[in-house]
């Protein structure tokens, strides 16, 4: 973005970021709660409707070893949040919502 | 281009992170290190018991046979121990699995001849802690001492349950190692060290 300004050359002007709030505490403890509990949904929903659903052999390996994945990914990206708030609830609703689908498929699946 | 703040917060995610793992991977290297080398720290670790039964060569088909006539649990997998080790209680020592899973909890036995040339075996450890535990208050009778001796930490406790529950825990690879030679890692040690291992398909 290239302020102009009448009386001098224009000079470039940083673009103005909202602050970003460390939130140590809330912010690790969303990465590492509902990291978690993100990547256990995701992978049981890989499990579910991914390739081979339930009974693909072996499959199991994998939808275990995804998970700690997941969870790292979003463990170690959750302190770009703006403030823990936004982490918890941004996580917060895409783990209900993973969560959910999940819930979904079992149901619809006949597990429930 | 990232920005400042961002950098300054993602430091302190390294600094931690960095103190977190390297903790973590400490413990996973110490354990690991006293994993493969839990033998030789366990012979290194116990003293000689004078009271110790041991067998010649030529005697070890006679003690063989003898064991497999007393102790039919012995024919599936036993290790004959042909020259004397600190850390073994006999010449002969099995494993007697508790359930039929594989890899599951056991007990070791151990075996050998008195000096009338008749067999005698037992129960390793944890009914020999028991023994021991027992012993100021039961009359002297029994034949069993000081079988396994704890290696680590507690040289004076002959066997500490914790320790070697973890042990067990964290080497229950070590046959598996042993059986595909990895004994190499322990030969320099004790180079005198002949063990034989017998597997019947039973």
């Amino acid at each position: 973005m290239i302020a102009t300004n009448t009386s001098a050359p224009s000079i470039p002007v940083k673009k103005k970021y909202p602050p970003i709030q460390p939130d140590w505490i809330s912010k690790t403890l969303a990465g590492c709660i509902l990291g978690f509990l993100l990547a256990l949904s995701l992978s049981g929903i890989f499990a579910w409707l991914g390739p081979g659903g339930l009974e693909a052999p072996n499959k199991s390996q994998f939808n275990m070893w995804i998970v700690p994945p997941i969870w790292l990914t979003v463990f170690s990206l959750v302190y770009f949040f703006r403030s823990g708030l936004r982490a918890w609830l941004w996580l917060g609703g895409a783990t209900l919502l993973a969560m959910a689908i999940l819930f979904l498929t079992r149901y619809l699946m006949g597990a429930l | 281009m990232i920005r400042g703040p961002i950098l300054r917060i993602y430091k302190t995610v390294h600094t931690w992170t960095g103190l977190i793992g390297g903790m973590a991977l400490f413990i996973c290297f110490y354990a690991g290190a006293l994993t493969m080398f839990k033998e030789p720290l366990d012979r290194w670790a116990t003293p000689v018991d004078p009271d110790r039964q041991w067998v010649s060569e030529e005697q070890m088909p006679q003690l063989i046979s003898a064991v497999l006539a007393s102790y039919p649990d012995a024919a599936r997998s036993f290790t004959v121990h042909i020259q004397p080790k600190e850390n073994m209680p006999a010449p002969i020592t099995w494993r007697k699995p508790l359930t039929e899973e594989r890899g599951g909890p056991s007990e070791a036995w151990w075996a050998t001849l008195n000096p009338a040339g008749e067999v005698k075996g037992a129960l390793e450890r944890f009914r020999q802690i028991l023994h021991e535990a027992l012993e100021g208050l039961a009359p002297h009778g029994f034949q069993l001492k000081n079988l396994h001796t704890s290696w680590l930490l507690f040289p004076r406790f002959k066997g500490s349950f914790i320790l070697d529950f973890l042990v067990d825990f964290l080497s229950v690879n070590r046959d598996f190692f042993r059986g595909i030679d990895t004994n190499s890692y322990l030969i320099p040690f004790y180079p005198e060290d002949r063990e034989c291992h017998v597997i019947t398909n039973h």
